[in-house]
């Protein structure tokens, strides 16, 4: 059983190590389809959660724009795990959302959630008088260095 | 006073409190609290600019470790002690604990065979 734990870690966080994040891996790709051909090169922006910029599908002048905070896919990227403790898969996303909004904020530089939040200790819930007690979840992120 | 790291760099682990989202105890109380548990708390803090004003808030470092980066977390490491201080600080957000290691933390036996 021992043996094969090295393979399951390996398989749960897949290719997120704290550091070496692919670059730009998190970039999308939609919207690219509906940009004006006269952009020579718009490529991969996303907003703050790794969506693609509102603005930008939809004005064919992007520069004319007030950008948001947008991620750079030339940054180095690194990445961390952050623990929080929920009563459902719901609310532990929501936390690991409010958590990069933060750090985002407070280090000024983009912060994001990667996947959703992984259980390693399943809420339990109220029984008769006794309250219920949370679970706990890991998050992921990643941030440009 | 030293700063508070954003994210733990590789192979650190971060354990702390934002004193400021407490809710339900005075900081001296939290402080009080953490000592209870063995930790030594050490008072860190985070300055940004936001819409031209600056802000500071205060940290809580209750405990930091460096590791080799290539490791993981033992599944039961700290966690009593994180049970503890999510089951008695509200909100639990008030309460952090980072990492950045490799291969994260452990799966321990019981959680995954609950989960399943």
């Amino acid at each position: 059983m021992m043996k094969y734990l090295p393979i399951a870690i390996a398989l749960t966080f897949g290719l997120t190590g704290c550091s070496g994040g692919l670059y730009g891996d998190s970039i999308s790709d939609q919207g690219r389809g509906s940009m004006a051909p006269a952009v020579p090169f718009v490529p991969h922006i996303v907003d703050g959660y790794g969506n693609p910029a509102p603005e930008l599908q939809s004005t064919p002048n992007p520069s004319a724009q007030t950008m948001p905070m947008l991620q750079d896919p030339e940054a180095e990227s690194e990445e961390w795990s952050d623990e929080v403790w929920a009563n459902s898969q719901e609310e532990a996303d929501q936390a690991c959302q409010a958590k990069a909004d933060m750090a985002t904020e407070e280090g000024r530089s983009v912060v994001t959630v990667l996947g959703k939040a992984q259980m390693r200790v399943s809420p339990k819930p109220a029984k008769g008088n006794k309250s219920g007690t949370s679970g706990k979840f890991v998050c992921r992120f990643r941030s440009e260095v | 006073m030293k700063v508070m790291p954003i994210r733990p760099q590789p192979g650190e682990i971060l354990f702390y409190l934002s004193p400021e989202d407490i809710e339900n105890m005075s900081t001296l109380e939290a402080l009080t609290l953490v000592e209870s548990l063995g930790f030594k708390s050490e008072f860190r803090y985070r300055s940004w600019e936001k819409d031209g004003q600056q802000k500071t808030k205060l940290y809580i470092l209750i405990h930091y470790e460096k590791r080799e980066f290539n490791s993981a977390l033992e599944a039961d490491y700290l966690s009593a002690e994180q049970e503890i201080l999510a089951t008695r600080i509200k909100p639990t957000s008030a309460v952090h604990f980072s990492y950045c290691l490799k291969y994260g933390r452990e799966m321990a036996e019981t959680s995954a065979s609950v989960a399943a």
